[in-house]
């Protein structure tokens, strides 16, 4: 029994599920990855020439980041 | 003890059912999203409608609001409403689309738009998508729809249910 009442709290403690219609301040494009596109195509410009290599950042391709 | 810890559990659970085919409507009383007038699941007691639950942050909410017009002023499908039932936290912005909706449609929409800034329906309804939709008769669901129309083809199978629930 005492098990019992140290395992409901601790489940209380684990990640929480955001209902679907809860999820208004999730669905802001502030809460991008990424917020400001121009920003965004300007900071993968950069990455690429840095790193020497692009690709892998979701949508298209096998993932790999080779060239 | 552990007995009652079941019942509790249990009773958590069931208050919190989702909403089936089969299951009677949650009743509603809801404020229309552009005046104070109050609508009720009584006022469309014996009509055959679509409660949609919709968001103005949801991009496939906003696109089958066309094809929820044009099911809604369809003259073969004459006894037949569309409800949307609005979630956003300011109705302001869902106001401003539906607007923007209406100066695209070039007409007043047929659609009867509610608003639930509390998310008290959705929660009672326990939406488990959004957008969501009731095909409902007699103030039983018929039917329920996860996820948008459009993007699921499902505006033929949609049209289908409503004659079939019409007759």
């Amino acid at each position: 029994m005492k098990k019992i009442f140290l395992l409901v709290p601790l489940a209380f403690l684990s990640c929480t599920h955001v209902s679907p219609y809860d999820k208004e301040d999730l669905a802001t494009q502030k809460m991008l990855a990424k917020p400001l596109s121009e920003s965004a195509a300007f900071e993968s410009h950069v990455f690429s020439i840095r790193e020497g290599s692009f690709g892998a950042e979701g949508g298209f391709g096998g993932g790999c980041g080779c060239k | 003890m552990k007995k009652l810890l079941l019942t509790l559990l249990i009773l958590g659970f069931s208050l919190n059912a989702a909403v089936v085919e089969g299951d009677n409507v949650k009743p509603f009383k809801l404020k229309m999203l552009n005046s104070d007038e109050m609508v009720t699941n009584g006022d469309l007691k014996h009509r055959v409608y679509l409660l949609n639950i919709w968001a103005q942050w949801c991009k496939g909410c906003k696109k089958e609001m066309a094809f929820f017009d044009e099911i809604a002023k369809d003259n073969s499908l004459h006894g037949f409403g569309i409800v949307a039932v609005n979630i956003d936290k300011k109705p302001k912005k869902a106001i401003k689309f539906v607007k923007k909706l209406e100066k695209k449609l070039g007409h007043k929409s047929n659609i009867i738009f509610l608003s639930d800034s509390k998310k008290t329906y959705a929660k009672a309804c326990e939406a488990k998508a959004i957008p969501i939709s009731f095909l409902i008769k007699d103030e039983k669901v018929l039917k329920v729809y996860l996820g948008s129309f459009n993007t699921m083809d499902k505006e033929d199978e949609l049209i289908k249910e409503i004659k079939a629930a019409l007759k």
